[in-house]
């Protein structure tokens, strides 16, 4: 599904935020990605989404056969990747429901498959209000203006439910999130995992990874993954931190 | 440019002989008051006009007299035409429906009631104004059309259009139109209409001049919905000018919604002279203005508190592509006496390109204490987070813009009368992205509220 091999990432200004990353994502797989703080954890999520401003220097990253660093974020999205963010923007003016139509139509056209109506919408997202338990009202606001945090993350998990993306990136979705909601959004998510489906699950805790079990974990760490291992990993770093393998590198 | 360069250039010699169109109304005196005002124009009053440039007005070439100026107005009323526009026709639909739909002629020649009277006077007082755009008016005038409500009578919606056809004033060789148009709205006590004004270029003219006076008076407890809409063809080989004035009177407790579209035009000028005359007085003042290619759009706003526990809200947004300027000036006078005032004032202004400018010039002039006035102005570009996000989504760049300038002009797009308004906003802001517009297309807006509903049945 994925493959990244020797990617070295810098942003404005030249300073190498990921430094010969190498990671392979087979299809039906999750992935976890931990690590400390300024690790490049987001900067990986956004290079993966093909945000401006950064530059790759070296290495590559193939999705599906397809070199992804030569298309552009839209197409990114059109042919299967799905970012979920850390932080997702409010945008105040566009209407919840008429931006989740427009993006959902805007892909089936890219696929070449035909519009959804209002109606057939409705009811395609009527099913997956329920499984993030957001209310319809929700159509009718503005995309995540005056949103709590839980429900902009449940929005996100809204939108990879109707766009069903193959490839999936969750940059700290359980970040601001009480227990209920870390639940819905990990049985939103789990809910979501299938043969053709794959996940790079970013994340500083292993709460979330409870419900999204993972199956493999990496650890990133000065912009390259120094350790990865089965999920007991994750129970094993949240024991115990980061310094261990960080010491074990230097 | 310096201000002593600022004249009018061709449009300072009269269009014709007063007796072709005037019906008695204007006077060779007034023409030649206004004529005279217009030459001292530079040293008294540039000032104001310093963000509009007349280098393009200069340049005209009219030529005089080639042919004579007819009225001739596109009317509907509640969609449906009024036609033929004689003033039998026009008399008649007044009388079955207490709305009169004269000629400013035929005003000043016909035996008036109290009702057209009062009209009539005010009429007077009016053009009397030493103001530019009036006195260019009484250049280059051309008979002007009356409303006048009866008391207590709620009118319906008139949709007005100003039709260049009988209107041309052609120069063979460049084929310019000046079409100059006057229009009077006079509100008996309690009454109400809603009135629908645009502004367009026939397909046939190479460029288009258009001067235009819209001036309103609402009575007391009487309301009037204006929405004024210029769509000139904009730049590229046409070449499309527009001066506009449109004043208000309104009195105590009297209501007036106005919406201004400034879509087209290379050159626009229009300024907005609003005054709150008595108590309770209340104005709601909304804009949008639309640029591209060169387009320079200027909208000059007075807003005048002159009587206690007056309303006022102005909300007039800019998005700006390609190389236009758009320019508001906000001026707000609370009198002395205007106790318990409020004025809201609020002027975003999108960049859409490197080379667009935007100028905003709030300017509040407040003579008593008792008053609440807010004033915000921002100019900014599109939100690239934003951006970023619709295009993970699946939006390519054209959509994803598309979506945010649309929910910029959204508020202001929502409240307009009908769909053919709506659509000339959405052709002017693909204009403004420097997106082709498909005339097909088919801007969809879903009402969520009701397929909520129905889906819940």
């Amino acid at each position: 599904m994925l493959e990244i091999k020797d990617l070295h990432v810098s942003v404005a200004g030249g300073t190498e935020i990921i430094k010969g990353l190498n990671l392979s994502i087979p299809s039906g797989e999750v992935h976890a990605i931990m690590g400390p703080n300024g690790s490049g954890k987001s900067t990986l999520s956004y290079v993966l989404a093909g945000r401006d401003g950064y530059e790759v220097t070296q290495g590559s990253i193939t999705y599906k056969g397809q070199d992804l660093l030569s298309m552009d974020a839209s197409e990114r999205a059109q042919s299967g990747v799905f970012l979920a963010f850390q932080y997702p923007v409010e945008i105040p003016g566009v209407q919840n429901g008429y931006f989740l139509r427009s993006v959902v139509n805007a892909q089936r056209v890219s696929r070449g498959e035909s519009e959804l109506n209002p109606v057939e919408f409705m009811k395609k997202v009527r099913e997956v209000l329920k499984l993030v338990k957001l209310e319809p009202n929700m159509l009718k606001r503005s995309v995540n203006e005056g949103f709590s945090g839980g429900e902009k993350k449940r929005n996100e998990v809204l939108q990879m439910a109707l766009l069903e993306p193959k490839f999936c990136v969750l940059d700290e979705t359980d970040s601001g999130l009480d227990i209920d909601a870390l639940r819905i959004v990990g049985h939103g998510v789990d809910a979501l995992k299938n043969p053709e489906r794959s996940f790079l699950v970013i994340t500083h805790y292993q709460r979330l990874l409870d419900h999204v079990v993972p199956d493999r974990v990496h650890v990133l760490q000065g912009g390259r993954i120094i350790h990865s291992g089965d999920k007991t990993l994750a129970l094993e770093l949240e024991e115990r931190g980061y310094a261990w393998l960080i010491e074990g590198q230097s | 440019m310096s201000l002593n360069d600022v004249s009018w250039g061709p449009l300072l010699n009269p269009s014709q002989s007063l007796s072709a169109s005037d019906g008695g109304f204007l006077s060779k005196e007034r023409q030649a008051i206004a004529q005279q005002r217009l030459g001292e124009f530079q040293i008294t009053r540039a000032e104001a006009w310093r963000y509009t440039s007349l280098k393009s007005i200069q340049e005209l070439k009219l030529s005089v007299n080639s042919t004579k100026q007819f009225f001739n107005w596109e009317i509907t009323l509640d969609s449906e035409a009024i036609e033929p526009l004689s003033a039998e026709a026009m008399n008649k639909a007044g009388d079955l429906d207490k709305l009169r739909i004269l000629k400013l002629s035929d005003l000043a020649s016909q035996s008036r009631d109290e009702l057209a009277e009062k009209a009539w006077v005010w009429i007077n007082e009016q053009m009397n104004q030493a103001e530019a755009i009036q006195d260019l008016q009484s250049l280059h005038y051309c008979d002007g059309l009356v409303l006048i409500v009866d008391q207590d009578y709620s009118a319906g919606e008139l949709c007005l259009k100003a039709s260049s056809k009988g209107m041309v004033k052609s120069d063979l060789s460049s084929s310019l139109s000046l079409q100059s148009s006057n229009l009077w709205i006079y509100l008996a006590q309690g009454s109400s209409l809603r009135v629908i004004e645009s502004f367009e270029t026939s397909e046939s003219l190479i460029s288009d001049m258009q001067l235009s006076l819209s001036s309103m008076y609402l009575s007391a407890g009487s309301k009037l919905v204006y929405t004024r809409s210029q769509e000139q063809n904009r730049g590229f080989d046409k070449q499309s000018l527009h001066l506009g004035r449109v004043s208000a009177l309104v009195y105590s407790e009297a209501h007036l919604n106005l919406t201004n579209l400034n879509l087209g035009a290379d050159l626009c000028r229009l300024e907005l002279d609003i005054s709150l005359e008595e108590s309770k007085a209340t104005a709601d003042l909304n804009g949008l203005y639309l640029g591209s290619a060169k387009a320079q759009l200027d909208q000059h706003l007075t807003l005048r508190h002159k009587a206690a526990s007056c309303y006022s809200s102005q909300r007039f947004k800019g998005a700006l592509g390609a190389n236009s300027r758009g320019v508001f000036t906000g001026r707000v006078i609370v009198s002395e006496g205007a106790f318990d005032t409020t004025a809201e004032q609020n002027n975003p202004n999108l960049l859409l390109s490197d080379s667009a400018k935007a100028v905003t010039r709030p300017q509040l002039e407040i003579y008593n204490d008792d008053v609440e006035c807010s004033h915000g102005a921002t100019v900014g570009q599109l939100d690239e987070d934003a951006l970023f996000y619709l295009k993970t989504r699946g939006l390519d760049e054209a959509s994803a813009l598309r979506a945010l300038t649309s929910a910029f002009v959204g508020e202001i797009r929502e409240t307009l009368p009908n769909s053919r308004l709506k659509r000339a906003v959405d052709y002017s802001l693909k204009q403004s992205l420097g997106l082709e517009f498909n005339d097909g297309e088919a801007e969809e807006w879903i009402d969520w509220e009701l397929l909520l509903d129905e889906s819940n049945k």
